[in-house]
C-alpha cells in the first residue's frame, strides 16, 4: 500500500513540478503562432525527458551517485568543470527566469510593478529553503502546482477539435515563418529538458535514500508522471492556439498570455493563470535554487542536503543563498522576463550536449550501473534529440535575433 | 565552443537590438497588439480582469506599438502611409480606452473595442499583402 | 590493487565520522631512491583543483586567496596511512575533518554567517 501511495505521490509531485515558466511560455507561443503544428516537439521533447529522468534515477538507486558525483570521479575534474559550468550558468539564467516569473504572477495580481517584488520574493524563497525539508519543498510546492492542471480543463471547456490536435503530433515542416518555426521548435525542446531537472532528480533520489528497490517506482514516476506533465504542456499550446491565433495575436508579453484562461473560465480564468504561473514558477524556483547548491556542492565534495540545518552544510546553504541573489539581478535590472525565459530556453538546449552526453556514457558503464546499462532504445532517443536541439539552438538563435 | 559562440552572437544581436528596418513581421506584431488591446478592453468590460492589470496590459501594448512603429522605413510606400494613419488612429483608440479604464468607465470603453478591432483588421490585410508579395 | 586514476582520483572523500569532507583532488607520490614511486598522501583543495587546470590559476589563487584569513584556500594533504577504506562509492579516512583545514571555510561560514541569522542552527 505504501508503495502505491509512494508512486503515486511520485507521480503527482512530477506532474506538479513539470509546468514552470519556460514550457509555459514557449507552448503559449507555439499555439499563438503555428495552432497545432509544433506538438510533435513536446512530445519529442517529453519523451527524451522521460528517458533521462529515468536514467537520473537509475544511475542514484544503482550506483548512490548524483549524476555530479559520478560525472566527476568518471571524467576527472579537468573535464567536469566544462559541465559545471555550463549547467550552472544556464541554470542561473533559467532561475532568473522563473524569479521574474512569479514576479510578474505577483504584478498581474496587484499591479505593482514586478522590479518591487523582487527582494520579498527572494526573502520568501530563501526563507523557505532555509527552515523547510527536501519533503516539505518537493510534495508542498508540488501540490500546489496541480492548479496547473487547470489548462487541461480549459483545453476540454473550449472543446478543443481533438482530431486536429492529434495531426499535430506528427511532425511536419512549417508552412511560413520557418525561421520562427524552428526558433519556437527548440525553445521547446530546451524548455523540455533544461539540465537541472534531471540532475536535480538524481540529488532527490539520494535524499530519499533510493536503492535497487526503488528501480521499478522510478520508472512508473519518470514515464507517467513525464508524461503527464507533458500533456499539461500540449494543453497549454492547444488552449493558446484556440484562444490567440484566430484573433492574431503573437505573444510577446506575459500580460498577452494572462487573459488565456478568460475564454474557458470567465472571471475565474485570469486569477487561475495567475496562481498556475506564480505558483508553478515558485516550484521552479526552489528547485533550480537546490539544483545549483547540490551540484556545486557534490563537484567539490561538500556536505550537501536539505534536510540537514543550514549550520550543518554551511557551504551549501550560502551557495544556494547566493545562487539566489545572482539570478534575481537581471530581474531587479529591468530586464523583460518573458524575453529572459526565451534565450535562457535556447541555451538550454544549446548546453544539452554538454549537460548529457558524459551523462549518457556513465549510464552506458557497468562500474556505475553495473547491470542496469541503457539499453539501446534510451540511448538513440536521447542522443537524437539532444543533438537535433544542439543543432537547432545553435542555427535558429542568430536567426530569431536579426529577425527580432 | 558552439555555445560559447552562441551566447556572443547571441550578446551582440541583443545589445545591437533589434534593428530591423520593418516587414510584414512588424506589421505582423503591430496587428497582434492591437488584437490585445482588444482582449485586455473585452475582458476589462466584462468584469473579467482587474482595473490594474487592464492599465498595466494597455500602457505594454502602447509602448509596444511606439517602439514597433519606429521601424517602418522599410516598408513600401503604400503599405507605409496605410499602416501610419491605422496606428494614428489606434494610436487615439488605445488612448480613450487607458483613460476609460482610469475612470472606471465600463460602458464608455464598449465603443472604442469596434475601433480596435478595425485597425487591428487593418494592420493583419496590410501584414497578410506583405506576406504574400514576399 | 587499488587504480589510482580510477578508484582514487576525484573519489568523494569521508571523515571517521561520516562526513563529506571534499573529493580527493590530487594524489601525492614520492620517487624514492630506487625510482619507485610510493603514494604517500591524498591531497585536498581548491588550490590543488587549480593547479590541475593551470599551474599560473593556482598560484593566482593562492595570492588571491591570502586575504581571506581563516577561509584560505588549500592544498591539504591527508597521509595514505590514514586511508581506512576504498569502496565504489567513497574513500574513509580516519581523520577528523572539522579540526583540519578542510573545513576552514564552512567553519568560517557557520560562525560568521549562519549563527548570525534566524533559524539556522
Amino acid at each position: 500500500m505504501t508503495k502505491v501511495f509512494e508512486v503515486a505521490l511520485g507521480i503527482v509531485t512530477s506532474i506538479g513540478g513539470f509546468l514552470e515558466a519556460g514550457s509555459l511560455a514557449t507552448s503559449a507561443q507555439a499555439g499563438a503562432e503555428f495552432g497545432f503544428q509544433l506538438l510533435w516537439v513536446i512530445a519529442l521533447g517529453t519523451l527524451c525527458l522521460i528517458f533521462l529522468v529515468e536514467m537520473s534515477g537509475r544511475l542514484a538507486a544503482v550506483s548512490h551517485h548524483t549524476i555530479a558525483s559520478a560525472m566527476r570521479e568518471r571524467f576527472g575534474f579537468n573535464f567536469f568543470v566544462v559541465p559545471l559550468l555550463t549547467v550552472a550558468l544556464v541554470s542561473l539564467l533559467t532561475l532568473g527566469a522563473e524569479l521574474g516569473g512569479v514576479c510578474m504572477a505577483l504584478q498581474l495580481a496587484t499591479g505593482v510593478a514586478l522590479q518591487w517584488w523582487a527582494l520579498p520574493v527572494m526573502v520568501l524563497v530563501w526563507v523557505l529553503l532555509w527552515r523547510g525539508s527536501f519533503g516539505l519543498i518537493e510534495k508542498g510546492v508540488s501540490l500546489l502546482g496541480l492548479v496547473t492542471v487547470a489548462f487541461l480543463v480549459a483545453m476540454f471547456r473550449l472543446h478543443a477539435p481533438l482530431g486536429e490536435v492529434a495531426a499535430g503530433l506528427v511532425p511536419r515542416l512549417p508552412d511560413h515563418d520557418s525561421g520562427r518555426y524552428w526558433f519556437l521548435a527548440v525553445s521547446i525542446l530546451g524548455a523540455s529538458l533544461t539540465p537541472y531537472l534531471f540532475y536535480f532528480y538524481s540529488s532527490g533520489a539520494i535524499e530519499d535514500h533510493w536503492d535497487k528497490k526503488d528501480l521499478g517506482t522510478n520508472r512508473m514516476v519518470a514515464t507517467l508522471g513525464m508524461s503527464f506533465g507533458g500533456i499539461l504542456a500540449a494543453a497549454v499550446l492547444v488552449v493558446a492556439a484556440m484562444v490567440f491565433l484566430p484573433r492574431g495575436v503573437r505573444i510577446e508579453s506575459y500580460e498577452q498570455v494572462a487573459l488565456m484562461l478568460i475564454d474557458a473560465f470567465g472571471h475565474w480564468g485570469f486569477w487561475l493563470f495567475v496562481a498556475a504561473f506564480g505558483i508553478a514558477c515558485l516550484g521552479a524556483v526552489l528547485e533550480i535554487t537546490l539544483a545549483v547548491a547540490y551540484l556545486v556542492a557534490q563537484g567539490f565534495g561538500w556536505n550537501w542536503g536539505e534536510n540537514v540545518k543550514p549550520r550543518d552544510a554551511a557551504r551549501f546553504a550560502a551557495t544556494y543563498t547566493l545562487a539566489l541573489v545572482v539570478a534575481m539581478l537581471p530581474v531587479v535590472a529591468g530586464v523583460d522576463p518573458l524575453r529572459l525565459t526565451n534565450v535562457s530556453m535556447v541555451l538550454s538546449a544549446a548546453s544539452l550536449p554538454v549537460a548529457t552526453l558524459p551523462f549518457l556514457v556513465l549510464m552506458n558503464d557497468p562500474t556505475y550501473v553495473k547491470g542496469h546499462a541503457n539499453g539501446r532504445f534510451g540511448n538513440a532517443v536521447v542522443l537524437v534529440v539532444i543533438v537535433l536541439a544542439c543543432v537547432l539552438a545553435v542555427v535558429s538563435l542568430p536567426l530569431e535575433l536579426v529577425g527580432g | 565552443m558552439a555555445l560559447l559562440r552562441v551566447v556572443m552572437i547571441a550578446v551582440l544581436l541583443a545589445a545591437a537590438g533589434c534593428g530591423g528596418s520593418g516587414d510584414a513581421t512588424d506589421v505582423r506584431a503591430l496587428a497582434s497588439w492591437a488584437a490585445t488591446t482588444d482582449m485586455v478592453a473585452a475582458a476589462w468590460t466584462q468584469h473579467e480582469v482587474p482595473r490594474r492589470y487592464s492599465l498595466r496590459a494597455v500602457g505594454r501594448a502602447r509602448q509596444a506599438l511606439t517602439e514597433r512603429g519606429r521601424h517602418l522605413d522599410g516598408l513600401p510606400a503604400a503599405a507605409r502611409a496605410r499602416v501610419g494613419e491605422a496606428l494614428q488612429r489606434l494610436d487615439r483608440a488605445v488612448a480613450e480606452l487607458a483613460e476609460a479604464i482610469e475612470r472606471g468607465d465600463r460602458t464608455g470603453a464598449v465603443p472604442i473595442r469596434a475601433r480596435l478591432q478595425a485597425e487591428a483588421r487593418t494592420l493583419g490585410e496590410v501584414a497578410a499583402g506583405l506576406e504574400a508579395r514576399s | 590493487m587499488v587504480r589510482l586514476a580510477h578508484d582514487v582520483l576525484d573519489s568523494q572523500l569521508v571523515d571517521r565520522k561520516g562526513r563529506p569532507c571534499g573529493k580527493a583532488d590530487g594524489i601525492v607520490l614520492l620517487v624514492g631512491e630506487h625510482g619507485a614511486p610510493r603514494v604517500v598522501a591524498l591531497e585536498v583543495g581548491a588550490l590543488t583543483l587549480a593547479r590541475r587546470l593551470h599551474p599560473r590559476l593556482s598560484r593566482w589563487l593562492a595570492r588571491w586567496g591570502r586575504r581571506l584569513g581563516a577561509a584560505a584556500p588549500h592544498a591539504y594533504r591527508i597521509p595514505w596511512s590514514q586511508v581506512r577504506r576504498i569502496d565504489e562509492k567513497e574513500i574513509t579516512v580516519d581523520i577528523d575533518a572539522a579540526a583540519t583545514p578542510l573545513w576552514s571555510l564552512e567553519r568560517w561560514l557557520a560562525e560568521r554567517v549562519i549563527d548570525r541569522l534566524p533559524g539556522g542552527a
